[in-house]
């Protein structure tokens, strides 16, 4: 599934993806209900990789019916990807509010639908997951509910080792039955990538999906575990920390657009330090009559902005392509930098330039 | 002097249809057409390019919506809505004075205009002929239509002949305010309610001011099937053959093509687009509640054969969306409501595209009953059936 040389620091590899190669570091664009938000397929060039939640596509197919099912299918999907991954939003538990422990007990995970949160068994998500034909799936893991700060008693990371383990066998044997072939990757946290527990699982793994601790989230202090295996980086991290975990040799990063688009910002940023702002707000009455257009779109920033103010969709549309195009120059750049060598320098001059 | 010139290329040899090219300062516009209607310079969630690629050769923006955002300032200092929405293609504007009276319950009619309060902080404003005319002039519309007396549809009495009176007056106001005939066209709007004898006087003396074009309004306004098409057949009868006829609002298909039967050239609504934000498609059985548990898990397009973007296969370079996927997004996220959009739109630009054809090869009456038969069986509704009999057409 992936080479790399590896080595410390930055590193390149090439990800294979349904007989296409992917080279490394690269981004994947987060879906809803299998779409990226407000883009239909016709308004953007195919992204690397793309991640779809399962709960998105959870219903209650009937009234009776206590639990919901899951009716995705990789046909479905409203996007425009090489590659596309499946992830349960439990690995990110409720980010904005206190995180809850959506584990309810070994065999059962809460799994936040449509219709709210319901238990399902982690084998029937684990069947859901890599039924619906995606090129690779991420294992849940179990992770503990603690307030920041806290730690976690030696008892209940034995806890999340056992069980964490259980479900990657679970996976790996619902693949081996139901999609051979397909790669597995687990979600490691801080507890969880000891060196000890990282050799228990890494011969039944393809890559690692590494997120902050509950207690860290804030933080977005990832592991790095050392490995030559996919690094994917789970953390909604900013474009600064970006550069900080590339230079550590995180292989794959989730794009941060979605925020910015649906405020009204373009992003203006690039590797090289061409641009002076980081982004622009296009609410800014200064762009009323501002007639150049925005980056390489054909959208004159005066028009943004009065779309912005009517509050018409056409806006979040054209800011959602625009912050795309520049997060897929930004990972081409850094590609460039790290095949050149300058990779350390760019990254330091672009804190430098736009912090 | 005009900045608009209208060919008929071909007639229907039984109806009052007729297909033609109207040349505008934008570009060509083949008729009948279809406008879809961008009230605030965008059509909900679609980009120029996208819109485009439909085959969308003029579309509607509301001048009281640009009035008030960007502004007037502000159009002229970007030089007009063409140049802000990137948009090279025609569009056509209303006066304003309608969207007020629908939208503001205290508009108040006088001989000066209609007076109503800011919906920014309340003090009485009044849009005159004179600045419904310089608002157009500063958005730059290649149609720009007249502001008119406008009574609700179902008025009777002295009110109805009132307001045709003073939208012929007005019309002249507007003719003596319009500071761009040569490069704006500036279009009439036949008014007299459900009266025929009021709306013969008001075709003869808005005639006699020799507009571009011509629109009949008053309508679309819950009158009933058979008024409506009564006075489109008796307006078209009054109406010179060499220019443009626009019926305003009117957007379901089955009245589209008996308005063209009856000799109607340009017609727009907001209904195509706003019915996609709820989650339905149009087509050519009827309307589609796409939503629907039973569309679960449904492989097959919106449409069989439809070659919209979203329908049309990926192999043959369309998106290929089913509509087992789009029930999972209607009305829940805006991609949804983008694709059905999207769908809607060649929908109608489609039906006019497929009309115009049969004209041009005059089978426009077969293409009128196999229509019927596929929206409606055996069983199509009596007032379609009666107004296509008024103009030699069986269904
Ligand atoms: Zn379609």
């Amino acid at each position: 599934m992936f080479k790399t040389a590896g080595g410390p620091g930055a590193r390149s590899g090439i990800l294979t993806i349904n007989g296409s190669e992917l080279i490394t570091p690269t981004y994947f664009a987060s879906t809803r209900r299998g779409a990226i938000p407000h883009l239909t397929p016709d308004n953007y060039p195919a992204v690397p990789l793309a991640t779809v939640y399962n709960e998105d596509f959870h219903e209650a197919l009937s009234p009776s019916s206590k639990r919901s099912e899951c009716f995705m299918k990789r046909e479905y999907l409203v996007l425009n990807a090489k590659g596309v991954f499946s992830l349960s939003s439990h690995h990110f538990g409720d980010r904005e509010k206190k995180v809850k422990n959506d584990v309810d007990n070994n065999f059962a995970i809460t799994l936040h639908t449509m219709h709210g949160g319901n238990s399902h068994p982690v084998s029937a998500l684990a069947n859901d997951m890599v039924n619906t034909k995606v090129d690779f799936v991420v294992v849940p893991h179990d992770s503990a509910s603690l307030s920041q700060g806290s730690r976690i008693g030696k008892n209940r990371v034995r806890k999340m080792e056992t069980r964490t383990l259980e479900w990657i066998k679970l996976f790996r044997a619902t693949v081996d039955k139901n999609a051979p072939g397909t790669p597995v990757v687990a979600t490691i946290n801080m507890e969880l990538s000891t060196p000890a527990f990282l050799s228990s699982i890494d011969s039944m793994v393809d890559g690692y999906f590494l997120i902050p601790s509950d207690s860290r989230l804030a933080d977005n202090v990832v592991p790095v575990p050392d490995t030559t295996k996919l690094r994917i980086c789970g953390a909604k991290v900013s474009y600064f920390d970006m550069l900080d975990l590339i230079g550590k040799g995180i292989d794959v990063l989730e794009t941060q657009i979605d925020q910015y688009s649906e405020a009204g910002v373009a992003l203006t940023f690039d590797l090289n330090c061409t641009s002076r702002q980081f982004s622009i707000d296009l609410n800014d009455s200064c762009y009323t009559t501002d007639m150049s257009t925005l980056g390489d779109t054909r959208f004159a920033k005066a028009y943004l902005h009065h779309l912005l103010n009517a509050r018409e969709m056409t806006a979040q549309v054209a800011l959602q392509k625009h912050n795309l195009e520049v997060v897929d120059k930004f990972f081409s750049d850094i590609r460039n930098a790290i095949e050149d060598g300058t990779f350390d320098t760019k990254a330091a001059n672009f804190k430098s330039h736009y912090n | 002097m005009a900045a608009l010139t209208f060919e008929v290329a071909a007639k229907c040899s039984k109806s009052k249809a007729r297909a033609a090219t109207m040349m505008l300062p934008h570009g060509p516009v083949q008729t009948p057409v279809f406008m879809p209607v961008g009230t605030q310079a965008s059509l909900k969630g679609l980009t120029p390019d996208q819109l485009k690629d439909l085959g969308c050769e003029i579309f509607l923006n509301n001048t009281y919506h640009l009035g008030l955002k960007p502004g007037q300032d502000v159009l002229d200092t970007v030089g007009g809505a063409h140049a802000l929405q990137h948009w090279d293609r025609n569009i056509l504007t209303d006066s304003g004075g309608f969207q007020m009276v629908s939208l503001l319950k205290l508009a108040t009619i006088t001989e000066q205009g209609v007076g109503f309060l800011s919906p920014h902080d309340n003090t009485p404003m009044l849009l005159t002929p004179e600045h419904s005319m310089s608002l157009q002039n500063s958005i730059g519309s290649d149609i720009m239509m007249q502001l008119d007396d406008v009574v609700a549809t179902l008025t009777t009495g002295p009110r109805v002949e009132e307001a045709m009176w003073r939208s012929i007056r007005w019309l002249d106001r507007c003719i003596a305010a319009h500071k761009k005939p040569e490069s704006q066209n500036l279009f009439c709007i036949i008014q007299g309610g459900l009266d025929p004898e009021l709306r013969r006087i008001c075709c003869k003396e808005m005639v006699e001011r020799d507009t571009p074009g011509i629109a009949i309004g008053g309508l679309s306004g819950g009158e009933d099937k058979e008024s409506y098409c009564n006075v489109v057949d008796a307006c078209t009868s009054l109406l010179p053959e060499n220019k443009p006829r626009y019926c305003m609002g009117v957007g379901y298909a089955e009245d589209l093509v008996v308005s063209v039967a009856l000799g109607a050239d340009m017609f727009d609504c907001v209904y195509p687009t706003r019915t996609a934000r709820f989650g339905t498609a149009l087509t050519r059985h009827g309307v589609l509640n796409v939503k629907l548990l039973e569309y679960k898990n449904d492989p097959r397009p919106l449409e069989d054969g439809c070659k919209c973007p979203v329908c049309k296969p990926k192999e043959e370079g369309g998106m290929g969306i089913s509509r087992g996927t789009i029930r999972i997004m209607a009305t829940r996220d805006t991609v949804g409501a983008h694709l059905l959009t999207i769908h809607n739109t060649w929908y109608q630009l489609e039906l006019m595209r497929t009309i115009r054809q049969a004209i041009v090869e005059d089978r426009f009456e077969e293409f009128v009953q196999t229509f019927f038969k596929d929206k409606f069986g055996n069983e199509p509704p009596a007032w379609a059936r009666q107004a296509l009999a008024n103009v030699n057409i069986r269904i």
